[in-house]
């Protein structure tokens, strides 16, 4: 017997006692990290062994044990000990022909250590180091492989002679490693609420940015990703609903191998793992910036073997989700001299022009052309991820290095993002006591974009939403019709153009010493440096004879931050008896330093230069500013199991910012869990069907520190000049009312969650039920102008969610197909409790006690007035009503019941909310033979939305209308109280009909098939003739189709404002052809 | 203390080292009064919220009605507009309420100081005077404010704010220089302040008092007309001995947004503003006479023959030739201005059009803006002479409304009547027509008790027919005007403004004008 096991283990014997040699590999299992991998009946012949009361070694114990039989024991690197039987030459004699394979994971990386027995027999082997190994077998013989966190496979041999099996990795498995806040855990021994996600639910989608991955993927986040603008395509990303509504945000913290930055930080194809941390006692060790949960992201590492190089890649296009309809000229023309009769004004098109309108013989004067459509669909749409990764190593050093590439052209001319990923992951064992890991990541990206005079290319698309169809493009004598200073395609064939260029760097690198028994010191130092330059160019332009827009203007923007991040860990875990302890100790600092630099300069000799010196120096303007902070924090954690069925856990830390006033700067953020394993306990030992069955409960404090650098100072702005005398003379204001006793936001959770897994792995359900009550919430009351300044912050609201979130699998095998369904859903209550003294409500930021953030307050709508007799006898309207406008309720009044007149104090309630109470998604995967597919679903439910003035009325400020509102208008023909759409008339943002109220808020729930994906792995005799390992080839769709009753022609999902100024970028279906290739 | 943990702003002058030196309270001084240049607009100093004013008075229409709707019948509290002129006018209230609590701390010339503080006590008056005058009661402050405080102020009589606003300005008169050097060019003299007491106490009908103040600026002899009125307001004359108070722009840097709105569409403007036909009626023929009267008027060519401010107030289609272009508006043209295209009445506004601003950017024009000018002061001294009941006669008229008449390129015959009904009517056209489009013609209806009047009819459009009972193109009245637009001003109620519903969401101690929604 082989002496590897750690000489010091030592199994502790209850009782004298004669055992089977299997029933002393269980005492060994359930005392140790050991796991024993060898055929079933290997042991049927060999004595049992007498065992005494006492401790006794692990070594001690095996040898007693094996001592009997002739075996070969093989310790691997995860703890697993495999045994089997030393050949014994008579048997290899018998054997018919040898065979030869290699074992590899799904992303081909060989499996070293694993098991290949033919069934039935004893006759077995381990694969090397790279995964190899060789085998003489009878003929028709079976091989079963298994390693251990990989689901076994049994296969029958044919004639082949080389074999390439592969193994997945046994998702459901209890022996799940989870990432959590500096360490791992078990996911049985879990106690806080912990969502994980590997690679293998986010490969091969079209994953431009690394936030939209968790899209539909984990119950208790909220995805929302509002645009598909290339390069600037991330979601949103929201755990357990809003925890406030100050400018301190909601995003959560997310770590990179450790170190904090964000999500797009990383490419998508480099991820191994993401976990979510969503209750205090998983987050509250990252302290005062964990309020909003915390996101940790591993990546990718090599592993020992030889080379492997692996290529995954896939071109496509995109298309967007939804378009809004618009009529053609000469229906617009008609419409709009409605809208003029409906106003008593003439008509502003005759019958002549609107036939010119309708038979197109002057295109040039009489158009028709449809700006949004014809803007949409200047681009190519064409998206492509190349990326290459290698890895391999020996017993001391690993390395995996990635290099990744993205094109994504937009729908839009001239748009396009480009990126360059590298990283470069090293792990090496110096010594046997001694680890060095380093990760280096980083990228490279360049955006293009159209400009205009309005801003950039998503203010195009909101004015070529306004311009109408009477406009024209581009006319057969080169020049161009507009309105105003806006003209879609003479902007887009114009030479501006914003250039973005945005670099990161990442770097970590940590060393860890075992330098005692149990012990274990580690020291980390990080780098983070981000980079950008930013270019906008805006041409002048002659539209026509007539309208010359210019000078033509430059502005040039740089900076960077960098952030440096020191940290140092202790860590301690020992077993005694049935008592398990872990410690941790750490502390770790961060400081962060911005600066940029801005420069413009106008009249450019031409459109083609663009470089600053070519401007004008008589208007040139420069500016830049920095900005710094520091965070400084002692944290730890505990972690006591009693007989693998109590668990405790204990964190704190301890936070120092440079953000707050001195007496302030200190806080401290505890948090407790405990999990009770009933299916430990004796009266469900013996239930077969029950893997797993846990309840876990959670309580701590998390803080929210992100509200500016220098909250507690009050400064003066410079730069609000004056001129005297023709000179420009510097100015200076207070703007800004400050709070000296600023402090964190506090956030505080309990949870309580209940983890199942039944019927040998088939089966799990992870339930959680939170409460969390963010109080303190930085709020910028609504003050009344008088002040004159902007509102200091103080620490005044509460913001409660409460809620459920569940998340289930269930995964089986018919025949052949093996498959997985996978739901989530989760429902916040969200609630504002408090806000600043006294108030319960703040219309102008629509916060209401006792209603969700975000909430919209107006008037109940009860349809249209049908005539002028209608306006007469209902309560009198607070604005000048008309037949064919909406009808506000008379909901009450000073004494409390409607007093026959409506008017904004008394009528006036919270009439919807844009937060969504659910959020759902369901991940179903299926495999037959070489195929795949998997199809994800992704909504959001429980909120409604306005959207934007353009986007929502006809007419409005001389811009265009839909053909939803055009068919289903109110007419005095056909005065119906219920049409969809008001009387047609000149719209703007006065106009009473257009207030918020019912009549123009959409239920903006929806489900969406976020991805569709088919795919296919090659045989294996094609693969071995091409020496390749794994070769697959697929077909994904992204946003394929939504489900909703939003606004016709509108995505639901997508961000824009209610105002007159809504740019967006739609949101876009992606179709790609992908390859995953290995070798 | 720690070096990693105090981190101070590395831009900005943190608010415990400044106002220390005389160079701070410079600093201080221009940050009073800036406005924001660019398309900062609604407010009592910008070019655009000045102008504003003449489109809630009824001489014109904006393209998206954003003043018309201030009289036309639909104005109400939650109007985002009537909130900008509040929200703007508190902020400057709150810088000069800043500055004047902290500029004692400084040790500096005693005279300069007293002179900035007169300033800042001129420019605050201006407004707290505004808001009184279109709010009535508002809440008064000459502190800053704490939160609370701003919260739940009540309101302050209009009265009360009145008294205060005239004793500032005297007393602030007293101390302030009545010339400045060419490098202070903007900066309030005396004769600004005064100017801007002579308009409160004429709002006040202290016709006394006014004259007396009026008086004052006239014997100053600060300030005299320009010889031309068609030039006057080019950037390249807008430093001159007319303007006696201004709001300065500096082309580029500090510049603002008003060609980009005044111009035609055919000029790269977006044609904001429709002036009325109502406006244009009110000038005189040539000999002094009303259209009505004068045998001059020839109603197939109504433009001609008249008061040649008519020309350069007013684009009027196929006449009006700007930077060597015809201006068009017709509706049987292809021109971008026919009024068809849009909500235009076929007039457009040809005062403010620079033609010496060529080339460069609309939105960054740098002419000054002039809110009160010499004019004003000898038409207020005649009107407040005449509503004190003090004899007339025709020295007085020669040295004021005849002085502005005569200007070399108006040239309009001198007023010779001594009448009061019949002064009172030629001052009041004389107002409307020398200063159309420069924000006063708000003020005057509304002090004179006829905005009611003014602004409760139907306006009309450019003349598109000299045979309206056959012409069927278009509405027309029976002189062959464009039947443009109807205003449903009410009585009682429009002539305040509302306070703005957000305010009021805020402060329940403020209570609602008269006739406005609660």
């Amino acid at each position: 017997p082989n002496t590897i096991v750690a000489q010091n283990s030592k199994i502790k014997i209850d009782i004298d006692q004669i055992l089977t040699v299997d029933q002393v590999f269980d005492i060994i299992r359930n005392q140790t990290e050991y796991n024993f991998f060898y055929e079933t009946g290997l042991f049927d012949n060999l004595p049992k062994v007498s065992v005494k009361r006492g401790v006794i070694l692990t070594n001690d114990l095996l040898n007693k044990s094996l001592s009997k039989g002739n075996f070969k024991i093989l310790i691997t690197k995860d703890n697993s000990i495999v045994i089997k039987e030393r050949f014994i030459k008579s048997v290899a004699q018998q054997k018919k022909h040898q065979i030869s394979g290699v074992i590899l994971d799904t992303e081909g990386q060989p499996l070293p250590g694993a098991t290949v027995v033919e069934k039935g027999t004893n006759n077995g082997v381990i694969t090397s180091f790279d995964g190899d190994f060789n085998l003489n077998v009878n003929d028709q013989a079976i091989l079963v492989v298994s390693y251990v966190g990989y689901i076994s496979k049994e296969i029958q041999l044919g004639s082949e002679k080389s074999l390439t099996i592969i193994l997945a990795s046994d998702m459901a498995s209890l022996d799940e490693i989870v990432l959590v806040g500096y360490g791992t855990q078990k996911k049985v021994n879990l106690t806080g609420s912990v969502s994980s996600i590997s690679s293998k639910e986010i490969e091969n989608r079209p994953i431009t940015q690394a936030s939209q991955a968790l899209s539909g993927l984990a119950s208790g986040v909220t995805v929302q990703q509002g645009s598909g603008r290339p390069g600037n395509d991330g979601a949103s990303i929201r755990l357990r609903g809003i925890g406030t509504f100050s400018g301190a945000g909601n995003d959560p913290l997310v770590l990179i191998d450790g170190l904090a930055g964000s999500l797009n930080d990383v490419d998508p194809n480099n991820i191994k793992s993401i976990s979510v941390l969503k209750d205090a006692a998983s987050a509250s060790i990252y302290g005062t910036r964990a309020a909003n949960g915390v996101i940790l992201i591993e990546t990718k590492r090599g592993r020992k073997g030889e080379l492997t190089v692996s290529y995954n890649g896939y071109i496509g296009t995109q298309k967007v989700t939804a378009l809004p309809d618009f009529v053609d000229s000469a229906t617009y023309a008609t419409l709009r001299n409605e809208a003029n009769a409906n106003m008593n004004s003439g008509p502003s098109y005759t019958d002549a022009e609107i036939e010119k309108f309708r038979n197109q013989s002057d295109p040039d004067n009489y158009p028709n052309v449809p700006h949004l459509k014809n803007l949409l669909k200047s681009g190519s749409g064409l998206q492509m991820s190349h990326n290459f990764s290698f890895s391999g190593g020996d017993e001391k050093n690993s390395y995996l290095f990635s290099l990744g590439y993205l094109d994504q052209d937009g729908i839009i001319a001239e748009n396009n993002y480009k990126r360059y990923n590298f990283q470069l992951n090293f792990d090496s064992q110096i010594k046997k006591n001694l680890k060095l890991t380093a990760n280096l990541s980083g990228y490279s990206a360049n955006t293009e974009e159209p400009r205009h005079i309005g801003g950039d290319m998503t203010n195009m698309m909101n004015f070529a939403v306004r311009q109408g169809p009477i406009f024209a493009g581009k006319k057969s004598d080169g020049t161009y019709g507009y309105q105003d200073n806006y003209s879609p395609q003479a902007w887009l064939d114009s030479e501006s153009f914003t250039n973005r260029k945005n670099k990161l760097f990442l770097g970590g690198t940590e060393l860890a010493w075992d330098f005692m028994k149990n012990f274990t010191l580690s020291g980390k130092v990080g780098y983070r440096y981000t980079n950008y330059r930013d270019k906008e160019f805006l041409s002048d332009l002659q539209f026509d004879a007539n309208k010359y827009v210019g000078p033509n203007s430059l502005r040039v923007s740089s900076g960077f931050d960098n952030t440096i991040t020191l940290q140092s860990l202790l860590k301690y875990a020992v077993n005694v008896d049935k008592h398990s302890i872990a410690a941790l100790a750490g502390f770790s600092q961060e400081e962060f330093h911005s600066e940029f630099v801005s420069g413009y300069r106008d009249d450019f000799p031409n459109n083609l230069l663009y470089e600053i010196n070519a401007g004008s120096s008589s208007n040139m303007q420069n500016s830049g500013s920095a900005g710094e902070w520091g965070l400084r924090s002692y944290f730890g954690r505990i972690n006591y199991s009693f007989n693998d069925r109590y668990l405790f856990e204990v964190n704190g830390r301890y936070d120092g910012t440079s953000r707050f006033i001195t007496d302030g700067r200190w806080g401290f953020f505890p948090s407790v869990s405990a999990g009770w394993k009933v299916s430990e306990e004796n009266f469900l030992k013996e239930v077969k069907w029950i893997d797993n069955l846990k309840f876990r409960a959670s309580w701590g404090q998390l803080g929210n520190q992100n509200i500016g650098n220098y909250p507690y100072q009050n400064v003066i702005d410079l730069g609000q000049n004056y001129t005297f005398g023709g000179s420009l003379v510097s100015g200076a204001r207070l703007s800004t009312l400050s709070n000296a006793n600023i402090s964190w936001e506090t956030t505080t959770v309990t949870d309580l969650g209940l983890d199942v897994n039944l019927f040998d792995g088939k089966f799990s359900m992870v339930f959680d039920y939170f409460d969390k009550i963010t109080s303190d919430i930085l709020d910028v009351v609504s003050v009344s102008g008088v002040l004159g300044l902007n509102p200091s912050t103080v620490n005044a609201g509460e913001v409660r969610n409460s809620g459920f979130e569940v998340l289930l699998n269930y995964q089986d095998k018919i025949g052949d197909v093996n498959f997985s369904i996978s739901p989530n859903f989760s429902y916040t209550n969200n609630r504002v409790t408090k806000l600043s003294t006294g108030l319960n409500q703040d219309i102008n930021r629509g916060l209401f006690v006792g209603h969700s953030v975000n909430s919209t307050y107006g008037y109940v709508a009860d349809g249209l007035f049908v005539d002028a007799n209608d306006v007469a006898n209902y309560p009198t309207q607070p604005y000048a009503a008309e037949p064919g406008f909406v009808k506000y309720k008379d909901i009450s009044g000073p004494d409390g019941v409607p007093d026959g007149k409506v008017d904004a104090t008394y009528d006036r309630k919270v009439i919807g909310s844009y937060f969504p109470k659910y959020s759902f998604g369901a991940n179903l995967q299926a495999d037959y033979k070489g195929f795949d597919i998997s199809v994800l679903l992704q909504g959001l439910a429980g909120f409604n939305r306005q959207i934007g003035a353009y986007q929502a009325y006809a007419f409005y400020n001389g811009g265009q209308i839909q053909q939803w509102q055009a068919d289903n208008r109110w007419t005095e023909e056909n005065p119906d109280p219920n049409a969809e759409y008001i009387k047609l008339t000149s719209l703007n943002q006065g106009s009473g009909t257009i207030r918020p109220s019912t009549f123009w808020d959409r239920n903006a729930s929806f489900l969406r098939i976020k991805n569709v994906q088919i795919g296919y792995n090659f045989p294996k005799p094609l693969l071995d003739a091409l020496k390749i390992q794994k070769l697959r080839i697929y077909v994904t769709g992204q946003n394929l189709h939504t489900f909703n009753s939003f606004y016709k022609g509108w995505d639901p999902e997508m961000s824009q404002s209610t105002g007159d100024n809504s740019p967006f970028y739609p949101i876009t279906s992606v179709y790609t052809l992908g390859l995953n290739l290995n070798f | 203390s720690d070096d990693f943990f105090d981190k101070n702003p590395l831009d900005k002058v943190s608010d415990a080292t400044f106002w220390k030196s005389e160079s701070d309270a410079k600093l201080a001084l221009a940050g009073c009064y800036n406005n924001g240049g660019a398309w900062n607009g609604e407010d009592f100093w910008t070019a655009r919220g000045i102008i504003y004013l003449d489109f809630m008075a009824g001489l014109g229409s904006e393209k998206e009605l954003i003043p018309d709707r201030f009289t036309d019948g639909t104005l109400d509290p939650t109007n985002g507009t009537v909130e900008a002129y509040w929200d703007n006018s508190y902020r400057k209230i709150t810088a000069c309420n800043n500055f004047l609590f902290h500029i004692d701390d400084i040790v500096m010339d005693e005279n300069t100081k007293a002179i900035m503080k007169s300033e800042i006590r001129t420019i605050r008056a201006y407004q707290y005077f505004n808001l009184a005058f279109f709010f009535s009661d508002v809440p008064f402050t000459t502190k800053v404010l704490t939160v609370d405080e701003a919260n739940n102020i009540p309101r302050t009589s209009k009265t009360e704010i009145m008294d205060f606003v005239e004793a500032e300005l005297e007393e602030s008169a007293l101390n302030l220089p009545s010339t400045r050097p060419t490098t202070e060019d903007g900066r309030i003299t005396s004769g600004a302040a005064l100017a801007i007491l002579g308009r409160v106490q004429m709002a006040n009908k202290k016709w006394g008092p006014a004259a007396i103040t009026y008086k004052k600026i006239i014997d100053s002899e600060a300030y005299t007309l320009n010889a031309s009125f068609e030039t006057m307001f080019n950037a390249n004359n807008e430093i001159n001995k007319e303007f006696i108070l201004t709001t300065q722009y500096q082309e580029d840097v500090y510049g603002h947004v008003l060609p980009q709105y005044l111009y035609p569409e055919a000029y790269g403007g977006w044609h904001q503003f429709s002036p009325y036909n109502e406006l244009v009626k009110q000038y005189e023929c040539t000999d002094g006479l009303s259209i009505d009267e004068s045998p001059l008027f020839d109603p197939a060519n109504p433009y001609n023959n008249r008061d040649p401010r008519l020309d350069y107030t007013i684009m009027i289609s196929d006449r009006t030739v700007f930077q060597g272009k015809t201006f068009v508006s017709r509706p049987d043209s292809n021109s971008p201005d026919r009024f068809t295209r849009y909500n235009w009445s076929g007039y457009c506004i040809n005062k403010f059009m620079d033609p010496s601003f060529t080339g460069g950017n609309l939105m960054n024009y740098g002419g000054n803006w002039s809110i009160i000018r010499y004019a004003e002061v000898l038409l207020s001294y005649l009107e407040s002479k005449l509503e004190a009941g003090e004899a007339i006669n025709q020295a007085l008229l020669d040295e004021t409304i005849n002085k502005v008449r005569s200007r070399a390129d108006v040239n309009m015959p001198a007023i010779t009547t001594t009448n009061p009904t019949e002064l009172r009517n030629k001052i009041r056209m004389e107002r409307e027509v020398e200063f159309a489009f420069e924000g006063l013609h708000y003020y005057d209806i509304l002090r004179w008790g006829v905005a009611a009047e003014k602004l409760n009819r139907q306006f009309t459009g450019m003349k598109l027919t000299n045979d309206p009972a056959n012409y069927t193109a278009f509405d027309v009245d029976e002189d062959g005007y464009l039947m443009y637009q109807k205003r449903n001003f009410v009585e009682g109620v429009n002539e305040l403004w509302p306070i703005p519903q957000a305010e009021r969401n805020v402060n329940t101690k403020l209570t609602q004008n008269t006739g406005y929604p609660n």
